[in-house]
């Protein structure tokens, strides 16, 4: 257990309450119903009991440190968020046949797979083989971009 | 039985359906043999693609992903002691040290035979089983559901990850995010700030696809280690028979075990292979050479494993509730499938049931062939570089959760739901409770309130009626006996 649980759990304490506060004004109809806010401000206050739970629990000193921490490369991470979401912004202004391709390439290349013919065909063939399932087979439109809509 | 004949000639006459159980096998079994892909995530992703399809032939699709995913682990687990997937982790342990000593194609005929046997078997006790428990739920009412519900949770919550606290957590998490939307018996909008697409409640699909998938697909990017080739001979495939012989009893005793596992809402594949694992070592009369290369250990691991998938349908098909997070996926494609699982499946669709029932006998009668012609085949596949698999999930992310609403604000959702996972994963917070309560908790919540305006408001209903009773009691205990044993163990601890 350590820092990160402590401040979740503090996170998860203040949601807790803004639910509680923000449930409280759900009405209630009739004397058999509990009403729209009961399940809400019950998972509230669960959640604040687990939170300080968790809270104290983090404080403890760790035993033992058996499990190997799997090294993270945060750079690696970092690009993969960004690339994604460059990905869906791309999406949207072009379209998904034209941003799959290109983000395969930019993805794999930046990545370190550095074979150009292979990276171009990976790219080809899987934006094909999509195209191909859900177009053709399943009939589902993807995203065209709203520069062609 | 005409039900059983019936199912036989739907399958037969659907060759489109026999086409789909072959792919999702062969695709089940790949995905499970790569390790940073799990069968859930192969299902999650495979999912929107049955959007268009027939019922039978697109549950069956992922039945087939399922029980390959379930069963591909073992090939990375024996030959490179990475298992593919959680629940090929008890297979490895035997499995490589087998490799190691030359035999790796004995351990992979074993543990393609035992997942065989112990699925096969799996899928004939849910065909016995469901129709006896459809129609005792057929008399469930309200209170009945909401115990059912609360179980699963409990479950699900106390067995995910290292910590009963996060667990919880993380349930609670998804139980809170389930109130997002239209409250069930008032209709009042919770939550909402207005935004009309969230009305009907967060986007399950998306979230499912984000949590399970582009969330693994974020960790293989990020973790920095080096792939090793396989190297290994293979060698024969098969065990001879008289050591099939000799392990027999152990793949009945798993596949036992396995299946009742499944039984369980929330229990899964990866605890059934370790509690199999661990019987067989206790029944045996040489324990040391478990750990050593003990053929027995692989087959017990995987005829347990694959024996939950049949346990784990049937919670699902005869209630509705998931046996585990890759049955809840599956609930997610029945009802894109119009489908409502429950004892009412069986009453309005009992044919579409059994045909489905018969379509996964065959799923794993090609996986046994598959598995045990193309081993090499799948090998070769593993050597795939992570560097292409990773954007290439991450797109059939993106087109999986468009494709389901047509709707962009779902791909957004998924992204996000990939962000947090990944970092959930990172610091132990399971999300498999999340998934589960986003379907539980509705079920949970809509069910307490009915339940309370058919005793007029009185809570006494659900003490007094048997089955709510036990199942609610059941949870507490599910929840209580890690806490209990934790405390019991730092008592003994301290005493030293």
């Amino acid at each position: 257990m350590k820092k990160v649980d402590f401040f979740v759990g503090l996170a998860l304490i203040l949601l807790s309450a803004a639910t509680w506060v923000t449930a409280g004004q759900f009405p209630t109809v009739g004397d058999t119903d509990v009403g729209a806010g009961f399940f809400p401000k019950l998972i509230a206050v669960v959640l604040i009991l687990l939170s300080v739970v968790m809270m104290a629990l983090s404080f403890r000193r760790q035993t033992q440190d058996g499990a190997e921490e799997v090294s993270t490369s945060w750079s690696k991470i970092i690009l993969g968020f960004v690339l994604t979401f460059a990905f869906l912004a791309l999406i949207f202004f072009t379209g998904f046949y034209i941003s799959a391709p290109i983000f395969l390439f930019v993805f794999m290349w930046l990545f370190g797979y550095r074979k150009p013919i292979s990276v171009v065909v990976v790219a080809v063939i899987v934006t094909l083989f999509i195209y191909l399932v859900f177009e053709m087979v399943l009939r589902v439109p993807l995203p065209a971009g709203i520069f062609f809509e | 039985m005409d039900l059983f004949l019936g199912g036989l000639t739907n399958i037969l006459t659907d060759p489109f359906a026999i086409l789909m159980s072959l792919i999702g096998v062969a695709v089940g079994i790949i995905v499970g043999a790569l390790p940073g892909l799990t069968a859930t995530m192969g299902v999650a992703l495979i999912l929107p693609m049955t959007f268009g399809m027939e019922p039978v032939a697109g549950l069956l699709l992922l039945s087939g992903v399922y029980f390959g995913g379930v069963y591909g682990g073992s090939i990375t687990a024996i030959l490179l002691k990475t298992p593919g997937t959680p629940a090929a982790a008890a297979t490895a342990l035997d499995g490589y040290v087998l490799a190691q000593k030359g035999m790796a194609g004995k351990a992979l005929g074993t543990a393609t035979l035992s997942s065989f046997v112990g699925g096969t078997i799996s899928i004939v006790i849910l065909m016995f089983l469901s129709p006896v428990l459809a129609n005792i739920a057929l008399e469930f009412s309200a209170p009945e559901t909401f115990a059912l519900a609360v179980f699963g949770l409990s479950i699900i919550a106390s067995i995910s990850g290292k910590s009963l606290v996060k667990g919880l957590i993380a349930g609670m998490v998804g139980l809170l995010l389930a109130t997002v939307g239209l409250d069930p018996i008032l209709g009042f909008p919770r939550f909402t700030g207005g935004n009309e697409q969230i009305m009907n409640g967060v986007p399950f699909i998306p979230i499912m696809i984000g949590l399970f998938a582009a969330s693994e697909a974020f960790k293989t990017m990020s973790d920095v280690n080096v792939k090793e080739k396989v190297k290994v001979k293979i060698g024969k495939i098969l065990p001879s028979w008289p050591e099939f012989r000799n392990i027999l009893p152990t793949i009945f005793r798993s596949t036992g075990m396995g299946t009742f596992i499944g039984i369980i809402p929330g229990a899964g594949a990866d605890i059934a292979a370790f509690v199999s694992y661990n019987e067989a070592k206790r029944f045996s009369r040489d324990k040391s050479k478990f750990g050593n290369g003990e053929i027995k250990g692989v087959a017990a691991a995987e005829a347990g494993a694959n024996s939950c998938t049949g346990g784990a349908l049937v919670p699902l098909l005869t209630l509705g509730i998931p046996g585990d997070a890759v049955t809840a996926v599956m609930l997610g494609a029945l009802m894109v499938q119009g489908l409502q699982p429950g004892p009412m499946l069986f009453k309005n669709n009992g044919d579409l049931v059994y045909t489905l029932f018969i379509g996964m006998i065959i799923c794993y009668v090609f996986m046994l062939l598959m598995g045990l012609l193309a081993s090499r085949f799948f090998v070769k596949v593993v050597e795939i570089p992570k560097e292409i698999l990773t954007p290439v999930i991450l797109v059939l992310c993106v087109v999986g959760s468009y494709a389901i609403n047509n709707s962009f604000f779902d791909v957004v959702i998924m992204a996000a739901a990939g962000v947090v996972g990944y970092f959930m994963q990172k610091y132990d917070f399971p999300a498999s409770p999340i998934v589960l309560a986003l379907i539980l908790g509705p079920m949970a919540e809509s069910q307490f309130r009915r339940a309370l305006a058919l005793s007029s408001g009185s809570y006494d209903i659900f003490y007094t009626r048997p089955i709510p009773l036990a199942l609610l009691l059941l949870s507490v205990l599910t929840i209580l006996t890690p806490i209990v044993k934790a405390i019991w163990q730092q008592r003994k601890n301290g005493h030293r």
